[in-house]
C-alpha cells in the first residue's frame, strides 16, 4: 500500500482525482456562464459561499468571469493537488516532513507574511496558498492509505 | 487491547465548535480566511482525542484521523444546519431573503434565458419552493463542506499534536552491531 518512490499509490491517485473534481468545480462557473447554464453556474457559486468573500476584485478571471473562490483559496485547493503529484518524486523532503510533521507550520508562513507584511497581489496570494497546502497532500495521502489500517473502523472483538 | 479509545467526545466538541461558529451571523466570515472554523473543529476534535488517548494503546495513526475528522464534520454539519436553518429561515421572512429573490427576477428579464426555463424558475419561486430548496441544497453542501475540511483539520491536528512517533524513517547504511554481554 505504501508508495513506491516516484511512482503513485491508489491512495495518491484518489487524492489527485478528488482533488481534480473539487477543482474543476472552482473553475466550472465562468465556463458555464459562458455555456450560458446560469442556474448551474449559481449554484456552484452558493455553495462555495460559505468558505470563501467571492470578492470579484480578488478572484482570477476566466472569460470574463471570476471563478468561484478568490485567488488564496483557489492557491490552497491547488496546493493539495500540486502536493499529491509532486510529492512522490520529492523523497527527502517527504521523509523530512514525516519525521518532523510540525515543519507544516513554516510552510504557512509565506501565507501570513503575505497577509499582514507586504502589498500582496493576486499572483502573491495563489503562490502563497499553494505553499501553505503543498505539504498536507502528503499527510492526507498517509491517512488514506492509513484508513484501512485504523482501530476507529475495526468492530470489537 | 479490545476496546477502542474514545472518539465521540472528541468530535462532538470539535462538531459543535465547527457548526455553532460556522453558523452565526458575522462570525462565520471567519471561515473565509481558509474555512479557519472548519479546519479549526477538526484540529480541536484531535487535540481532545489524542490529549485523553489511552498510553497503552497501539500508537494512533493519520487513518484514526482521517475518521475522527469526518465524525467531526458530520456532527458539525448537522448542528451547522440546526443552527443556520431557522436563522436562514427568518432571514428569507424579514427581508434580505426577498431582496435576492427580486434580484433573481430582475436577471429572468435576460432575453438570453430559455422561455421554458424562466418559466420553470418563476413557477418554483411563486411556490415558495426555490427558496426552501436553495437553503436545502445551501446545507448540503455545508454538510460536505464541513466533512472535507474536518478531514483536512484533523489529519493536520495529528500532525501537530501527536507526541509519540508515528513514522520512523528507513534506516540507510550498514546495521549497528549489537552491544556487547556484560
Amino acid at each position: 500500500m505504501h508508495e513506491t518512490p516516484g511512482r503513485y499509490s491508489l491512495a495518491s491517485w484518489v487524492l489527485i482525482a478528488a482533488s481534480s473534481i473539487w477543482l474543476l468545480l472552482v473553475l466550472a462557473p465562468p465556463v458555464l456562464h459562458e455555456l450560458g447554464w446560469n442556474g448551474l453556474e449559481q449554484m456552484i457559486r452558493l455553495a462555495f459561499k460559505p468558505v470563501c468573500h467571492q470578492i470579484s476584485s480578488r478572484s482570477p478571471q476566466l472569460f470574463g468571469q471570476p471563478t468561484a473562490v478568490c485567488a488564496r483559496c483557489l492557491g490552497l485547493y491547488s496546493g493539495i493537488l500540486i502536493g499529491a503529484c509532486l510529492l512522490p518524486f520529492l523523497r527527502s523532503l517527504s521523509r523530512r516532513l514525516l519525521a518532523q510533521p510540525r515543519l507544516l507550520l513554516l510552510f504557512s508562513i509565506p501565507m501570513f507574511l503575505d497577509l499582514t507584511v507586504w502589498k500582496n497581489t493576486m499572483t502573491t496570494r495563489w503562490v502563497s496558498g499553494v505553499l501553505a497546502t503543498f505539504p498536507i497532500a502528503l499527510f492526507v495521502r498517509l491517512a488514506l492509505e492509513q484508513l484501512p489500517s485504523s482501530r476507529l473502523l475495526r468492530s470489537h472483538k | 487491547m479490545n476496546e477502542k479509545p474514545n472518539i465521540v467526545t472528541p468530535a462532538l466538541i470539535g462538531g459543535v465548535f465547527l457548526g455553532v461558529t460556522s453558523a452565526l451571523p458575522i462570525l462565520h466570515y471567519i471561515n473565509c480566511a481558509c474555512c479557519a472554523l472548519v479546519i479549526g473543529g477538526g484540529i480541536l476534535a484531535s487535540y481532545f482525542y489524542l490529549r485523553d488517548y489511552p498510553p497503552q494503546f497501539p500508537v494512533a495513526n493519520y487513518g484514526d484521523a482521517a475518521v475522527l475528522g469526518a465524525l467531526t464534520g458530520v456532527f458539525g454539519g448537522i448542528i451547522w444546519a440546526i443552527v443556520a436553518l431557522p436563522l436562514s429561515l427568518l432571514e428569507l421572512r424579514l427581508g434580505p431573503g426577498m431582496r435576492e429573490m427580486e434580484q433573481i427576477r430582475r436577471q429572468l428579464d435576460n432575453p438570453d434565458i430559455p422561455p421554458q426555463v424562466r418559466e420553470f424558475i418563476v413557477r418554483l419561486m411563486e411556490g415558495g419552493a426555490f427558496s426552501l430548496g436553495v437553503i436545502v441544497f445551501q446545507l448540503a453542501f455545508d454538510l460536505i463542506i464541513s466533512v472535507v475540511f474536518a478531514v483536512i483539520g484533523a489529519i493536520i491536528g495529528f500532525a501537530l499534536f501527536q507526541k509519540r512517533p508515528r513514522y520512523t524513517p528507513p534506516a540507510y547504511g550498514p546495521t549497528p552491531p549489537p552491544p556487547p554481554p556484560a
